[in-house]
């Protein structure tokens, strides 16, 4: 275990690291999220001792770490630093024996022990064919590997690494977190920051979200990777979903709020004006993620409708129908309230039936503004034995009703109808 | 990318051949160097002689003046060139690994400017005879200390040694102190070649004292720096990660600067200031071997020493009865030879 207690750590007057309270436990990966400049490499620094905190204490099990050596530390923990430039040719076998110095005195070799670590962690990590190469001539992520080589040659209870995968492609990443598992399986305690919330959702047990120098939620994924909290600490809106194949969530960014990243202003995202869309059949998904600035709500389509799954991305509110039902008395009520309710309306190009005819009726009974998308003349669209056409044709006589032409016109119309 | 693999194991497998034979090659360079001269001694007499020195029972065929020759003259001065150019040697790769830096020697940081000033200032001042031949050495290594010591407290902050600091502020006294120099040549006609020729370098009339003086502090730094090396290895990846993995980065920083400091601000006391060795010795021996400073370092020892050596010996023959100063020499022949490494480097492809 290693926990620190009221740890803080100002450089100057600027206070880096507010208040730190925590404690890491065995056999868990955890993962360090928040913004850049939050503080997550300096926290790692003050827990790896690199760094020494102006107040508060660090412990490894019972032990102050400020009454450790540096070799001594070296002994129960290891770091990987987010910088790994090295300026003159190493072997990389001579960079990841650099790993075993502290086990090493500097007065003997390595000893039969070392090297069977050695061997064994270069085995593990596949780094048989390159042992003999120049570090410098790998690339990136051969290098980063040769980097968690060495952390993991210094056979520590406890790993942190920051940012071990970061401009890395998605290959080493997955193989990156995929090895730290099998470390937390064996005991170990893993602590990664990271920058790519989908992959710390994937892989880590627990999530420490940091903002501003503090804690701003720790825990199990589900409860620390909310859209609040993601809106709070990053100001950016998005989607979570569940990731199909993994079973972990998956977060979608949708948008950046334009005011500044500390106070996203929550008055602001109530104003957003309201938009109804009537859609159906896939026919508004060109549409649907273009205008998620507004407050969307969409309806009625029936479930597995592809409209819906989209709309259900994009966080927005849905009426929905079981699948080939006609829409029902329930769903036709909510429709014409928020109908009522909103600032716009949208029709979109679709084909009417029996089953969802009320989509259109419904619009008869509103004074509200409606814009209507007519790419295909209604007749093409009618599969009602024209009593669809009859009310559409009564409809777009009404004076709330704007038609385009184009779906690529839609956002202009909007704009015009009810500003940005 | 096979050829360079192949060349880097090839480093490995010739490493102990590749020393001994430099090894080698500087104990018959001592025995060439000593019998070359003004006046040439045969390979018959200077064995015999040097056997007889050491306790053999050899029997006499050389003369009292040979044997003075050697034994007195060229053997100290010698053995002289041999121990500063290792020092030097060693001084760059640790200049060097502590500033990550292929291109600093150990002058940089004004190891030598601030000697040669002190040089300067006492012969000017008519102080250079109070304390017989150790006055020179001791005044030079005393205004190296103070400038060390002036850009070690402008670097250190509350938590660490700033190199970079070190770096800037060493090259800034290095100008400061080379300035005042400047101002004492100008101005003083009498002792300006005196003061040029120690400037430059020599090993001329070097004693038996000397060198064992300048032998005890090679012996003691090299030591030290050779159980450091491994401290220099994991500096590289930068002072955190050093940290990290168990190295006293500040406690090895320091250790380090002094010992670098008390390397190369001797050898510029006792035969001032050669340049060149400590910047191209850490460099080709790292093209031969790699960069591992505990070899680096070993080797960087061999290196120096051979290269003084026969830069030495061509000072003090190449236009008899005269003699060049060494510094001249070292630069002479290291600038083209650092231009033919950098060429070849080029040609394969290395070259960033």
């Amino acid at each position: 275990m290693i926990s620190s207690k009221n740890l803080r750590f100002s450089y100057k007057t600027k206070q880096i690291i507010k208040d730190i309270s925590i404690q890491f436990k065995k056999g868990h990966l955890y993962g360090i999220l928040g913004p850049n400049g939050c503080g997550k490499t300096t926290f790692l620094k003050l827990l790896s001792g690199i760094l020494r905190q102006n107040y508060g204490q660090v412990f490894i099990e019972d032990i102050n770490l400020k009454k450790l050596s540096i070799r001594e530390i070296a002994k129960q923990l290891s770091l990987v630093n987010q910088t790994n430039y090295v300026e003159f040719d190493y072997k990389v076998s001579e960079i990841i024996k650099m790993g075993r110095y502290a086990h090493i005195s500097r007065f003997s070799g390595e000893s039969e022990e070392d090297q069977k670590i050695l061997s064994d962690v270069i085995t593990q990590l596949g780094l048989n064919d390159l042992r003999d190469r120049n570090f410098n001539q790998l690339s990136s992520g051969e290098q980063q590997k040769v980097i968690i080589a060495r952390a993991i040659a210094q056979r520590t209870k406890i790993l942190l690494l920051d940012e071990p995968t970061s401009h890395l492609d998605i290959n080493y990443q997955l193989e990156f977190m995929n090895l730290f598992r099998t470390y937390v399986e064996k005991g170990l305690i893993v602590i990664v920051v990271l920058h790519d919330l989908n992959i710390a959702a994937q892989y880590c047990d627990k999530i420490l979200l940091m903002n501003q120098g503090g804690i701003e939620d720790f825990g199990e994924i589900k409860k620390v990777l909310t859209k609040e909290n993601i809106q709070k600490v990053y100001g950016i809106e998005v989607a979570i979903k569940k990731n199909a194949y993994t079973g972990s969530i998956y977060i979608t960014p949708i948008r950046k709020y334009p005011n500044n990243l500390e106070n996203p202003n929550s008055k602001d995202i109530q104003k957003k004006k309201r938009i109804h869309i009537i859609a159906g059949g896939g026919s508004a998904l060109n549409i649907l993620p273009r205008i998620s600035n507004y407050d969307i709500s969409v309806g009625v389509v029936n479930l597995l409708d592809d409209d819906l799954k989209l709309a259900e991305e994009l966080g927005y509110k849905v009426i929905t129908e079981w699948p080939f039902s006609s829409i029902s008395e329930r769903s036709y009520e909510q429709l014409k309230k928020v109908v009522d309710e909103v600032d716009l309306v949208i029709l979109v190009n679709i084909p009417f039936g029996k089953g969802n005819l009320r989509n259109l009726e419904v619009l008869t009974t509103t004074n509200n503004k409606i814009i209507i998308i007519e790419e295909s003349s209604i007749n093409e669209r009618d599969f009602t034995k024209g009593e669809a056409t009859s009310i559409y044709n009564h409809l777009v006589l009404k004076k709330n009703i704007i038609i385009i032409r184009s779906s690529d016109k839609v956002i202009e119309a909007i704009q015009k109808e009810i500003g940005v | 990318m096979n050829e360079k693999i192949l060349r880097i194991r090839d480093k490995k497998k010739f490493f102990i051949p590749i020393l001994l034979f430099l090894i080698l090659t500087v104990f018959i360079s001592i025995i060439l160097a000593v019998s070359i001269g003004s006046v040439v001694i045969s390979f018959n007499k200077v064995f015999g002689i040097l056997l007889n020195s050491l306790g053999f029972n050899i029997d006499i065929m050389w003369t009292a003046g040979e044997e003075n020759i050697i034994l007195i003259l060229r053997l100290p001065r010698v053995l002289m060139a041999v121990t500063v150019g290792a020092m030097l040697g060693i001084a760059g790769v640790v200049a060097q690994g502590l500033f990550k830096n292929p291109i600093v020697d150990p002058y940089i940081i004004g190891i030598s400017s601030s000697a040669g000033f002190g040089t300067a200032l006492s012969i000017v001042l008519g102080i250079s005879g109070l304390l017989s031949i150790f006055t020179l050495p001791l005044v030079s290594f005393i205004f190296s200390c103070i400038a060390i010591f002036t850009i070690y407290n402008l670097s250190k902050t509350k938590y660490h040694l700033s190199m970079s600091a070190l770096l800037l502020s060493g090259i800034a006294i290095s100008y400061f102190f080379s300035a005042f120099t400047s101002f004492i040549l100008y101005f003083s006609e009498e002792h300006a070649h005196f003061l040029l020729t120690y400037l430059m370098g020599s090993f001329w009339g070097t004693t038996w004292i000397e060198f064992f003086v300048i032998f005890v502090i090679f012996i003691n730094g090299f030591v030290i720096l050779f159980f450091y090396g491994r401290d220099l290895n994991a500096m590289v990846l930068g002072d955190a990660t050093a940290q990290s993995i168990g190295v006293n980065v500040e406690r090895s920083k320091k250790v380090m600067l002094i010992l670098m400091t008390l390397l190369a601000s001797t050898t510029v006391a006792f035969c001032g200031s050669i340049g060149f060795v400590g910047l191209i010795i850490p460099h080709i021996m790292r093209m031969l071997i790699g960069s591992n400073n505990r070899k680096l370092l070993v080797f960087s020892a061999v290196g120096g020493a051979l290269l003084l050596l026969w830069a030495d010996l061509v000072a003090r023959t190449l236009v008899p009865p005269l003699e060049l100063p060494v510094g001249i020499l070292t630069s002479l022949l290291g600038g083209p030879f650092f231009v033919y490494l950098i060429i070849k480097k080029k040609k394969s492809g290395e070259l960033l």
